[in-house]
């Protein structure tokens, strides 16, 4: 009986103090090396969560990351033949809008041979592969 | 890990199996396959053997043509085979001959006859009209004061959909029946022609609570067919993921075994060790549930020396009050009277169906993938498997918490021990159609991967048989003769996952 009042005395009915809680939140914000992206669109295609998009701007490619859709699981990492993601040791941002949680990149690669022009639609869950 | 493998017509299963048996192999699962694709006539069944201590599996196959697709049963003779192949006759549409009970099991009663979603020429988004009013038929107990408690699909807790009939007499159980697969996602149809690289994420949400084991023997079982050597170091790393998993899942199970008996103290407290261990997975990989810390190959993320010193202090933290909270609990006079001699599992029919883990080793039969048939460091380490004779319980509760003390003692033998040098290496070429099996010992027992893959790195064939599938039949037997109340009891004890027996 004394050594479980001692217990409660000490941290109540199991809370954990302030300074002690997530010292991280999770992976962290995914980035990309536009530098190293070539465009190739395998990352797009098997984002199980729909949260890359790839879309041909006359000679250039933009390339976006929605945050909100993101569920952290490394499955770009593995996939991108040129190592281009990272993660960022800052948690996910969180903001009013879904819409204020994509980021764009601008890929212009000469060299670059994209398989098509690849559209994730959020809306219609699918990705569309053309040409 | 070696796979010899005993080809076999289907007649003669038997007297394989029998001859295995013989040579003291133990019976881990079966698994069916469709291989139409590679121009075999049509099924083939695989019934898988472990030979412990000699790091050796048995694979017994035989295939089955689509005009004639029965075979003789094995569950008279192994009762553990029974799920298997009941599975298999849903999946696939296979026979096996003279089984005692050919109810459906994964697809329920409403799905309609002779739709079989396994075999190859089943689309993967193929929608069924169901029969809602097929109803299930189970065995009863009937007669005057009899009275049946139907329970679940949906629970009061948070907890995954079982539905369970109690044939009671007063508050006496005389019979209980469990119907399982609520949850069946169709994990295995769903991996059918995917990327194996993508497969590994697919295999860490089978089961929320034991993805690294997932993850682990899905691996395992990649890089057998493709040879590849893991680094030492990358090992060493996997053992300390799959160490820290089973800790957070024991500790938390101990208190909340306790829930089962309304003790709430114990349940918090707890709680509240599993949230700093789960805090401190999320610091080491950036994952609470450590998903995404394995990979093919190795492991995707170093443990540099300062987290491995940080993990130190915090366990040497957590070890000190779990020791203390669990003396409490066992000091209470109402927790020894509910939990000893509650929900007795016989050590024969533990064997007999062949349950694994905690479940196992507390009715006194010794197993443990981490001994019997060593993967990554584990042959390197120093441990014990504690086990308990009574079976009830009590034992499964004791058996948990000193295996959560072994635990501590191996993840303080792997950061004291691990050596340095590469985490990762590119895995080697998979020949299309050969299979490997990974076997790792989760939180809840031995969880097995068969993986076959297919042309140009995709996967074929996969089959999951997680802890749970082996110990589930176990429960409805444990039950009968305890009062309704130690139900909820018995199954904590039990900590059996829904997700990853349905898949
Ligand atoms: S981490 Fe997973 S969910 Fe997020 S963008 Fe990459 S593949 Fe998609
Ligand atoms: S896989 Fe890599 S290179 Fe290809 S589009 Fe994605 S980020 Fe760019």
């Amino acid at each position: 009986m004394i050594a479980v009042l001692k217990r409660l005395w000490k941290h109540g009915i199991g809370t954990i103090p302030k300074d002690e809680l997530l010292h991280v939140n999770g992976r962290g914000k995914l980035l990309l090396d536009d530098t190293k992206c070539t465009a190739c669109g395998d990352c797009v295609l098997e984002c199980p969560s729909e949260a890359l998009s790839l879309r041909r701007v006359q000679n250039e490619f933009d390339f976006s990351i929605t945050y909100s859709s993101c569920i952290s699981c490394r499955v770009c990492t593995e996939v991108c033949p040129t190592n281009a993601f990272s993660y960022a040791n800052e948690p996910m941002p969180s903001v009013q809008l879904r819409d204020e949680l994509v980021v764009h990149y601008t890929i212009n690669r000469d060299e670059s041979e994209p398989k098509g022009e690849i559209v994730s639609d959020r809306d219609r869950r699918e990705v569309i592969l053309k040409n | 890990m070696k796979i010899s493998r005993i080809i076999v017509a289907p007649h003669e299963l038997i007297h394989a199996c029998r001859t295995v048996i013989a040579n003291h192999g133990r019976f881990i699962t079966m698994v069916a396959s469709d291989e139409c694709g590679r121009e075999i006539d049509r099924f083939v069944v695989r019934y898988i053997f472990a030979h412990d201590g000699k790091s050796m599996l048995n694979v017994v196959e035989s295939v089955l043509t689509e005009s004639n697709c029965s075979y003789p049963t094995l569950s008279s003779m192994i009762p553990a085979a029974s799920w298997a192949e009941r599975e298999a006759h849903d999946l696939f549409g296979i026979f096996p001959e003279g089984h005692p009970d050919l109810r459906p099991l994964v697809l329920h009663d409403d799905w309609p006859e002779g739709v079989y979603p396994l075999r190859k020429d089943y689309a993967l988004r193929e929608k069924q009209e169901r029969d809602s009013f097929s109803s299930w038929s189970y065995p009863k107990v009937e007669g005057e004061g009899v009275f049946e408690v139907p329970v679940g699909p949906i629970h009061a807790g948070v907890i995954e959909p079982g539905h369970f009939r109690f044939q009671v007499m007063g508050d006496s159980v005389l019979h209980l029946e469990a119907k399982l697969f609520y949850t069946h996602r169709g994990i295995e149809k769903r991996s059918e022609g995917m990327s194996v690289v993508k497969g590994l994420y697919l295999a860490e949400r089978i089961c929320g609570v034991c993805s690294v084991s997932h993850a682990l023997s899905y691996v395992q079982a990649i890089e057998q067919i493709s040879e590849t050597r893991v680094p030492e170091r990358a090992i060493f790393l996997r053992v300390l993921f799959a160490e820290l998993e089973r800790l957070y899942n024991h500790v938390g199970d101990i208190g909340n075994m306790c829930a089962g008996i309304g003790y709430a103290y114990a349940v918090n407290h707890g709680a509240h060790l599993k949230e700093q261990l789960m805090q401190l997975n999320d610091f080491i990989v950036g994952h609470r549930f450590l998903r995404g810390s394995i990979a093919l190959g190795g492991v995707t993320e170093d443990i540099t020396e300062e987290k491995l010193r940080y993990i130190e202090t915090t366990l040497e933290r957590v070890k000190k009050e779990f020791n203390e909270i669990v003396e409490q609990i066992l000091s209470h006079d109402i927790v020894v009277n509910r939990f000893s001699n509650t929900g007795i599992l016989s050590e024969r029919i533990a064997r007999e169906l062949s349950t694994v883990g905690p479940t196992a080793r507390a009715s006194n039969y010794d197993i443990d993938v981490r001994r019997d048939l060593p993967y990554a460091a584990y042959d390197q380490l120093v441990f014990e498997v504690p086990t308990f004779m009574e079976g009830d319980v009590m034992a499964r509760f004791k058996q948990r918490f000193l295996e959560a003390r072994q635990s501590f003692q191996i993840i303080e033998q792997v950061i004291n021990r691990t050596p340095k040098g590469d985490i990762r290496v590119p895995i080697g070429d998979l020949i299309p159609y050969s299979f490997g099996i990974g076997m790792t010992e989760s939180p809840r027992g031995e969880n097995v991967h068969f993986v076959m893959v297919g042309e140009n790195n995709t996967i074929y064939r996969y089959r999951v048989r997680s802890a749970p599938y082996a110990n589930w039949p176990a429960v409805p037997i444990c039950v009968p003769g305890n009062i309704i109340p130690d139900f909820p009891l018995i199954n904590k004890s039990f900590e059996l996952c829904y997700a990853c027996c349905d898949r």
